[in-house]
């Protein structure tokens, strides 16, 4: 990452951080059950990819014999998060994913649809097996990474489009939003105006 | 006061030439920095397309190997619409009429930006 980027990647970092809670408390919390925690991986991974590939949208994202190898990319990825592997460059490796899901066309709305359902699924097993009070506390510290993670790719996604058309056709960041703003008025505009 | 002085600029320019219909000075992200423009004509769209559009020059110039960019030009049924990087962080764009001759808008437009660049 060169050091516009990673200033960037700290900035919202620090902003997700602050307004999720997550501290570095997190990680030890989620070591301390990995054992527990470490058993779930396969159902995590089959309900996972079974709700993507019963739902033809989310299917589309897939190539034919491909769920083996990203069901293996999902298992290291919730073993490393619940064992509390969870350094500078995790979350690095977190804002690539957003670059990757373009590539992909995996939209943010599938990213959203399914963490939430991950850590639905998460809370349930918590409950199950945990005394209330390490359920909450356990279940908390996942669902601040896991809240991080996915503002941390929806605006790496979001992010990556304003770079690439920079790169491509040089428009600075500046005038796209000027663009963006231009237009966003137009539409509160027309939408107001509309408005009963 | 730097604003009148471009004001002025612009001004000069469209007196020399009855084809030159309008010009504005925007900066490189789009922001307008003097503009004599036809009445209607929206000074921010003005300014975000210029923007863009010399932006888009720069980088087809740079992609395709033609070297520094020396100006952009459209031409339609009304007329022409004619942009030239005036310094490193200010665009000039001029509005020309569809009969206009454009050897001296050319010259015109370039003497122009060399004025906004001194300024800026």
């Amino acid at each position: 990452m060169n050091n516009d980027a990673t200033s960037h990647l700290n900035e919202i970092l620090e902003h997700l951080f602050v307004l999720t809670g997550y501290s570095g408390q997190d990680p030890k919390i989620l070591s301390t059950h990995r054992e527990t925690t470490t058993a779930w991986t396969e159902i995590v991974v089959q309900a996972f990819y079974d709700t993507l590939f019963s739902y033809p949208p989310t299917a589309s994202v897939f190539s034919e014999g491909e769920r083996e190898k990203r069901e293996q990319m999902l298992r290291d990825w919730y073993q490393g998060l619940v064992a509390g592997n969870i350094t500078e460059e995790w979350w690095q490796h977190q804002w690539f994913v957003g670059l990757v899901h373009i590539k992909r066309g995996v939209s943010n709305i599938f990213l959203i649809g399914m963490m939430s359902r991950i850590q639905q699924l998460f809370l349930g097993k918590c409950l199950e097996t945990l005394p209330p009070a390490e359920a909450e506390e356990l279940f908390g510290a996942f669902k601040r990474v896991t809240d991080v993670v996915t503002g941390l790719i929806a605006d790496g996604y979001f992010e990556n489009y304003f770079i690439a058309l920079e790169r491509t056709v040089g428009f600075k960041t500046a005038l796209i939003q000027r663009m963006l703003d231009m237009e966003v008025n137009k539409m509160l505009e027309e939408w107001r105006n509309a408005s009963p | 006061m730097r604003a009148d002085m471009l004001t002025s600029v612009l001004m000069e320019l469209n007196g020399s030439s009855a084809d030159i219909e309008a010009s504005g000075i925007v900066s490189t992200d789009g922001l307008m920095m003097a503009a004599l423009l036809p009445q209607g004509m929206d000074e921010d769209r003005v300014g975000a397309m210029s923007a863009a559009m010399l932006s888009l020059g720069d980088r087809t110039a740079q992609e395709l190997s033609r070297g520094e960019l020396d100006q952009v030009l459209i031409k339609g049924d009304n007329g022409f619409v004619l942009m030239i990087h005036a310094g490193k962080e200010a665009v000039l764009t001029v509005l020309a009429k569809p009969q206009a001759k454009l050897g001296l808008i050319f010259l015109d437009v370039k003497r122009a930006a060399e004025q906004i660049s001194r300024l800026i």
